[in-house]
């Protein structure tokens, strides 16, 4: 019967997964900046406590510490959608859009007491965005108007295989591999709006390609847990597909994060998290584009479980997040900073087979020295299954 | 039930996905492309010596008999003489009416002033106002056959005109058709021009203008006769119509002209057409016009459109193309068989029409290069002619020359490739 459930679970998120890969989602102009607009690869419930990655005590799947699921009591699966309503204003353009996708889709498996492999699918870097502009040329004895868009789509996702074991009464630690796949289409147009002049459309596709290692511990105390993860690479490669074009390395940075919580009351958690990535490695390779910079945030938020529905805790989340974007958009001066508020609410489904865990965030990025402004609303929502 | 309760969420989930739309941000203006991420666009010009070859010209495919129209001409262009001659059709030998709730028939009665309708084609017409005569025929002719100087030209029988162009009886009618008059004229005929008209031993009618440097084409014409029998009330008139149908022909002189050394000639009512034999796979500069580099194949390129360039040439002896003249491209797989080459598809990227008064025919050629490009066994000869669709009447009476130095003119665009970030 469990056989039968988990192989039911991983069908479902197999057409998930498949609805995410049919889609070309951006939520940024920074998409356009450098190797894109980063993303992140939480579920619901760390996007509730700022977009929290990392540090709960609870043993939870995790894309961010490989040792975060030690302790899951059966397989299980999350799978997280996310729908963002942006706000952009950059110079003098102004827009308004809306995105969806499944930034992060996660299994484990708990081999044993101690034991638990994981395996997980991310978006990584998102690079989706396109420039049109109306213009005019002078062929064929007239002045024709023509419309010229330029199109990138794809981005870099990130397949993570891992392991986590419960070393000690207090200690769990955990490594995964990272495998970096995705793919990045150029697509060029002219259309001619007059004429009779057939358009042309020409494309560029890339392949990207690269390894990665993580590893990570967690320490669980009586009120207090906490967590570190570190995760580093060699390089994405940008595999050319056409000929005229050539392949290029970029340096993945080195990503160091620490968290932790603390009960702060009886129906209350208190969690906190930092983050370092070390992107100023990939300054030199996307110089041409602005260039990168080491890249910090700050997370953190409270979760209470002092609502109850039905008889049951409901968890309430608030909390905040400050991030440092890696890239700058169109050689602006500064570099881009996000702040975001969010909350959320959790709620236990199928006497604890299920949960369901929903957030909301309000964010702004940017600012005058940095080119554009956004601002957005985001909705996450993630569905968690355990085979028990 | 759990079970259940969890694949409803997942597919909740699913559905609210699939309503979702993503948009994707999009920056504006030149400014906002990225290093060659903007389409850059070329024109090139190539002479007729690197593309073009002209294997010979033909013509004869039709004759005036085949077209849809008459055409009279009294000396325009300075030579070009033409008749149009008709033989009417639908006489009644016997009428029927009512009279007094019963129907009665009567083979004695009157034929009433009738008139008779052409339609005037405006745009292939020259030189307004003129008038416009019908004479009775003189004489037998035959539609299929007949010529300026021969009223019947079968196998068998061969008959010259008493006149050339068309022996000519009495004046039954005729009608001034005025500068800015509509599309059609109007001639009144007399009851003794009618009663000419149908008998049965009638030759018909031939058409003349009356003024010198007149050219004029008749798309249709209808005689609209009313006849009084002779046992009716006298109030009683019936009304009936009369097409000459099949028995409609054009004499003309002098005949359709050839086109003279290096130039082609296409349509007309004798259908010239002109073997072509073009090499559309060229090279074209690979890069934009403010650098300096090698040729490329076109095959490395987008072709935006490809065209041949020609230019009209005067056509003597009245013979030039007044309205539009429909343009096509066939493929010849067989040239070396010449004047009876078959004619395969049609190559042009869209149906052309030459207008009198363009000073460039562009044939676009588009497709077929793109074809050519591909494929390198498809034949590269091809004939230029007139039709509206496939082979058919000559659709105008009008021949058109063009100069053989033609041009290719390649519109492309080069690939574009931005640098990766």
């Amino acid at each position: 019967m469990t056989i039968a459930r988990n192989l039911g679970t991983a069908a479902a998120a197999a057409v998930l997964s498949l609805l995410s890969a049919g889609q070309a989602p951006a939520q940024s102009l920074l998409s356009a900046s450098g190797l894109g607009a980063p993303l992140e690869p939480v579920d619901a419930r760390a996007r509730g406590l700022g977009g929290l990655p990392l540090g709960l005590p609870d043993p939870t799947m995790s894309l961010v510490n490989p040792a975060a699921a030690v302790g899951l009591p059966a397989a299980g699966l999350t799978v997280t959608f996310q729908a963002d309503q942006l706000s952009s204003v950059a110079g003098d353009q102004d827009q308004d859009f809306t995105t969806a996708r499944f930034p992060v889709i996660q299994a484990a498996f708990p081999l044993g007491t101690r034991l638990v492999a994981t395996l997980g699918y991310a978006s990584v870097l998102d690079q989706n965005w396109a420039v049109e502009h109306a213009d005019s040329i002078f062929v064929t004895g007239q002045q024709i108007s023509v419309t010229d868009r330029f199109r990138s789509s794809g981005g870099v996702a990130r397949l993570r295989g891992g392991v986590g074991y419960h070393l000690l009464p207090r200690l769990d630690v955990g490594a995964a591999v990272d495998v970096y796949s995705g793919a990045l289409r150029d697509t060029v147009y002219r259309v001619f709006t007059e004429g009779g002049i057939t358009p042309s459309v020409t494309g560029t596709t890339y392949e990207w390609q690269g390894l990665g290692f993580s590893a990570g511990a967690r320490w669980r105390g009586s009120a207090l847990s906490l967590s570190a993860a570190v995760s580093a690479g060699g390089a994405l490669t940008a595999a050319a597909q056409d000929s005229g074009v050539v392949s290029k390395d970029y340096s993945l940075p080195v990503q160091l994060d620490v968290g932790g919580s603390a009960r702060i009351s009886q129906r209350a958690l208190f969690a906190l998290s930092a983050r370092w990535q070390g992107w100023s490695a990939a300054d030199e390779d996307v110089s041409a584009s602005g260039g990168a910079r080491d890249a910090m945030q700050v997370a953190g938020g409270i979760e209470s479980e002092s609502l109850r529905f039905l008889g049951r805790p409901v968890p309430v989340r608030v909390g905040g997040r400050f991030t440092q974007l890696p890239f700058r958009f169109e050689g602006a001066a500064d570099f881009v900073d996000e702040r975001a508020a969010t909350a959320g609410i959790g709620m236990v489904l199928g006497g604890g087979a299920a949960s369901l865990d929903l957030s909301g965030e309000r964010g702004w990025r940017g600012g005058d020295s940095a080119g554009l402004d956004e601002s957005f609303w985001r909705v996450s929502l993630s569905l968690s299954l355990l085979g028990r | 039930m759990r079970s259940r309760s969890l694949f409803a969420l997942l597919a909740a989930l699913a559905v609210t996905v699939a309503a979702c739309s993503d948009e994707t941000p999009t920056l504006s203006g030149p400014g906002s492309f990225p290093p060659g991420g903007q389409a850059v666009t070329r024109e090139v010009i190539l002479p007729a010596a690197r593309f073009f070859q002209v294997l010979g010209g033909f013509s004869g495919y039709t004759d005036a008999s085949d077209a849809a129209y008459v055409v009279v001409a009294n000396q325009y262009g300075g030579e070009l003489n033409a008749h149009a001659l008709a033989r009417f059709t639908g006489f009644p030998r016997t009428v029927t009416y009512s009279r007094n709730g019963a129907s009665k028939t009567d083979s004695a009665f009157t034929y009433q002033e009738s008139r008779l309708v052409l339609g005037v084609d405006t745009l292939a017409t020259a030189g307004r106002p003129f008038t416009l005569q019908v004479w009775e025929a003189a004489q037998r002719w035959d539609a299929n056959t007949a010529t300026w100087t021969l009223a019947i030209d079968s196998v068998g029988e061969q008959t010259a005109w008493t006149e050339p162009g068309g022996t000519r009886g009495v004046l039954l009618g005729s009608a001034s058709y005025a500068e800015a008059a509509g599309d059609s004229l109007v001639v009144t005929l007399s009851p003794a021009s009618v009663k000419r008209m149908a008998d049965s031993l009638s030759a018909g009618v031939v058409f003349t203008i009356a003024e010198t440097g007149k050219r004029v084409e008749f798309q249709d014409m209808v005689l609209r006769f009313s006849v009084k029998p002779d046992s009716a009330a006298p109030d009683t008139t019936l009304n009936f119509l009369a097409s000459p149908g099949a028995n409609l022909t054009t004499v003309y002189t002098p005949e359709q002209p050839d086109p003279p050394a290096g130039t082609l000639a296409v349509g007309g009512i004798r259908s010239a057409r002109t073997l072509l034999e073009l090499d559309l796979e060229q090279t074209v500069p690979g890069c934009p016009a403010t650098e300096t580099c090698a040729e490329v194949p076109l095959s490395q390129v987008q072709l935006n459109q490809v065209a041949v360039l020609l230019r009209p040439r005067p056509v003597p002896r009245g013979f030039g193309a007044l309205n539009s003249v429909p343009l096509a491209l066939r493929l010849v797989v067989e040239p070396e068989l010449g004047r009876v080459a078959p004619l395969g598809q049609t190559l042009l990227d869209q149906d052309i029409l030459f207008a009198s008064a363009d000073s460039v025919l562009a044939l676009p050629v588009t497709s077929l290069t793109r074809t050519l490009i591909a494929n390198d066994s498809i034949p590269r000869t091809v004939a230029l002619v007139s039709e509206v669709s496939g082979a058919g009447p000559p659709p105008t009476f009008g021949v058109l020359f063009l100069d053989a130095d033609a041009r290719l003119r390649i519109v492309y665009t080069l690939p574009a490739r931005r640098p990766l970030p």
